[in-house]
């Protein structure tokens, strides 16, 4: 299926840079007469129509080498996890959710939590160096799977994080993320966010905990850039405004506002932590280094312009929304 | 050696420079701290220098090594971050002693260090701990000492205070001010606080808009500001600014603002003459504790009384600031003794202290004096 799937995509570029008839034949199957044909693998060829010129023949061939670079190998020898590797990259090459072989079942025979590791593009010798650090880290527990060059999965069992405490888990997962992060900058060296998702008992279940995952950190990019964790079970609301179509969302700015304040990046960070605080004035204005006069009249400037009261609950509740949506189509 | 040398560093994001000709010097041994608002390249400024941003342009030399290219982690340097975390399975001497086993440090000298900087934290007591266990403040000595073990050339402090409270800060500030006297390293460290940046700063480099507004000490930050923004970032409450024109009058240079005529002293008009500011537009700048509300002081200043309405009046035990209007069409801020009553809504009598006034040219918004 997979091999049908790698056959065709590149059956379609030759034919699109060619402008001639390609086909894909079994060894077997005689080659037909004036017809160019190239090996592709112990079992095919590939058969191209109308005769080629040197330049056309050289073309082909290029795109054979990058092909035959690129492919994805099946799953179906060595290691464990050299296998639980290949296998997840099946599933994105497939688009679907194919059945995991064996032994990347027994890989799950233990509960394991996936971290998303997202980091700049490594270097082989930048990837062994992480996986050394993480490795030594988690005592050798954790399995570190390299998603794509700037993507990496950490799998980690349950029962390292919490022993027989299974109390708390989420905050459990949290500070195990935190760690996670602050262990890879000053140890790595390499800059680093994590998202974590609960534990995944059955191996078919990865994919979509992955895919999960690439959500949650695109939504965290967007919402919140500065934090270096972020985790599946926080983004409700981001994640059900997401699904509001852009007109209803102007028409929802609209209607609060007719001043966008969303659009003045100081107003939106000291309205951010004014709601984070509770609406607590001293400790907004502590936590953002500011005097207290500063917020109220911050505050005071944005009643006279828009007629919101941000210390008024009802209007807490809209300027939330209002920040909220207005990032999604920034 | 561990002087830093950041020649014309920049740091563009697509067409976006976060950090604008960054050339600075920094001693051996000395405590540097880059404060600026949210956005001004502080960080981004750190993170360069940590290995964590590459350097878009300029150079970055450690003792007499060029280390644009150097990976964070041959860099010698340590860092603790504002998001700083203990490593949570880990008992408070592992985490310490982590760093130095996997760079395969002997047993007995990662034993020496782990004890040594447990000692100056004074955790000692806590070795055995897991995290969880620990407060605020214990939790942050944990991740100095995570970096002391490091015995770095130089540390990178990225907000490392701004999660505990503000009793514990102070205290911590304290801790890691005299950490630098007993370590004798290279510290740089950034901050939003200008109390932080005043009090523990040999030096200190205002930021804004990734440009260096000022590097200079904390002294002469706040006594001489280089420029309007220095002057109204440093200083809590921040300096009053008014605006006006500089006017000559029998003999004497004035300042004139919409309900405010005050005589310059005569070394301070002699600059402003010579910079030939007399007759332009200005700003003049006053710090609240500049004004006074001392009868005395008020008798022997006559060419600087002004009176003004009280609107309000903070009351914080040892002094009172008081929320003046009148002077201009922006509350004046007056710290004075809190003992002297006054009554909100009333007029009350003050003076400027004019020696210490400062004159910012209106266009530039650059500091005359």
């Amino acid at each position: 299926m997979l091999r049908e799937r790698e056959f065709s995509r590149l059956v379609g570029r030759l034919e699109a840079a060619l402008g001639k008839r390609v086909r894909v034949l079994r060894d077997e199957a005689p080659p037909p007469s004036a017809i160019d044909s190239f090996q592709l693998d112990g079992r095919h060829r590939l058969s191209v129509a109308g005769g080629l010129t040197e330049q056309e023949k050289a073309l082909i061939c290029l795109f054979l080498g990058e092909w035959r670079q690129n492919r994805v190998q099946e799953p179906d020898s060595g290691e464990p996890l050299a296998i639980l590797e290949k296998w997840l990259k099946l599933t994105e090459v497939r688009g679907g959710l194919p059945h995991p072989p064996p032994s990347v079942e027994e890989l799950f025979r233990k509960e394991r939590v996936p971290f998303l590791a997202v980091h700049p593009a490594l270097s082989g010798k930048r990837m062994s160096g992480l996986k050394r650090v993480v490795s030594s880290y988690f005592e050798d527990q954790a399995w570190l799977v390299p998603l794509n060059r700037a993507e990496s999965l950490l799998l980690l069992p349950l029962s390292f994080i919490y022993g027989e405490d299974t109390k708390d888990q989420k905050k459990g997962l949290e500070e195990t993320a935190q760690g996670l992060v602050e262990v890879i900058i000053t140890e790595a060296g390499e800059d680093v966010r994590v998202v974590v998702h609960p534990a995944v008992g059955e191996a078919h279940l990865l994919p979509r905990a992955i895919a999960t995952l690439r959500e949650v950190w695109r939504i965290g990019r967007t919402h919140r850039p500065a934090d270096p964790v972020y985790t599946t079970w926080q983004f409700s609301l981001e994640k059900l405004l997401e699904s509001v179509d852009e007109e209803r969302v102007n028409q929802f700015l609209a209607d609060v506002s007719s001043t966008p304040f969303w659009e003045d990046e100081e107003l939106c960070q000291t309205l951010e932590a004014f709601l984070e605080q509770d609406l607590n004035v001293s400790e907004t204005a502590r936590r953002m280094f500011i005097h207290r006069n500063t917020l109220i009249y911050r505050l005071e400037r944005l009643r006279q312009e828009s007629g919101l009261d941000a210390r008024r609950f009802e209007d807490a509740v809209r300027i939330r929304l209002a920040l909220r949506l207005s990032r999604l189509f920034r | 050696m561990a002087e830093l040398k950041l020649k014309h560093i920049y740091k563009h994001y697509g067409g976006v420079t976060a950090v604008n000709d960054f050339d600075l010097e920094i001693k051996d041994q000395e405590f540097l701290v880059l404060v600026g608002p949210s956005g001004c390249g502080k960080s981004t400024t750190l993170r360069m220098i940590a290995g964590l941003e590459e350097i878009s342009e300029g150079e970055l030399v450690i003792g007499d090594r060029l280390m644009n290219d150097v990976p964070p982690k041959d860099r010698d340097i340590a860092m603790v971050f504002q998001s700083y975390a203990l490593y949570p399975h880990m008992n408070v001497y592992q985490n310490m002693a982590f760093g130095l086993k996997l760079r395969k440090f002997k047993k007995d000298e990662i034993d020496r260090r782990v004890r040594e900087a447990a000692k100056i934290l004074d955790i000692e007591h806590l070795l055995n701990r897991k995290p969880k266990a620990l407060s605020g403040g214990q939790r942050q000595r944990v991740a100095l000492g995570r970096a002391i073990v490091r015995e770095p050339q130089v540390f990178l402090m990225d907000e490392p205070l701004s999660n505990l409270d503000a009793k514990l800060r102070v205290q911590m500030r304290t801790e890691i001010s005299k950490l630098h006297q007993r370590l004798k390293t290279t510290i740089i460290y950034v901050t939003h606080d200008q109390t932080e940046a005043m009090t523990m700063g040999d030096r200190i480099v205002v930021m804004k808009d990734g440009v260096i507004q000022q590097a200079d000490t904390p002294t002469r930050i706040y006594h001489h500001p280089a420029n309007v923004f220095v002057a109204g970032f440093i200083g809590s409450p921040s300096m009053n600014f008014i605006q006006g024109r500089l006017v000559e009058k029998a003999g004497a240079v004035h300042f004139r603002g919409s309900s405010l005529d005050v005589k310059i002293p005569e070394g301070k008009a002699k600059i402003l003459r010579q910079q030939e500011m007399v007759g332009k537009q200005v700003i003049f700048g006053i710090r609240p504790e500049d004004i006074h509300d001392e009868p005395l002081f008020l008798d022997s200043t006559p060419d600087s009384c002004f009176t003004a309405k009280v609107e309000v009046a903070e009351n914080m035990g040892s002094e009172m600031y008081l929320y003046l209007s009148g002077i201009t069409d922006q509350w004046v801020t007056a710290r004075v003794n809190a003992r002297t009553g006054f009554t909100i809504g009333n007029e009350v009598k003050l003076a400027l202290d004019m020696n210490k006034v400062h004159v910012f040219d209106k266009e530039t918004e650059t500091a005359v004096f």
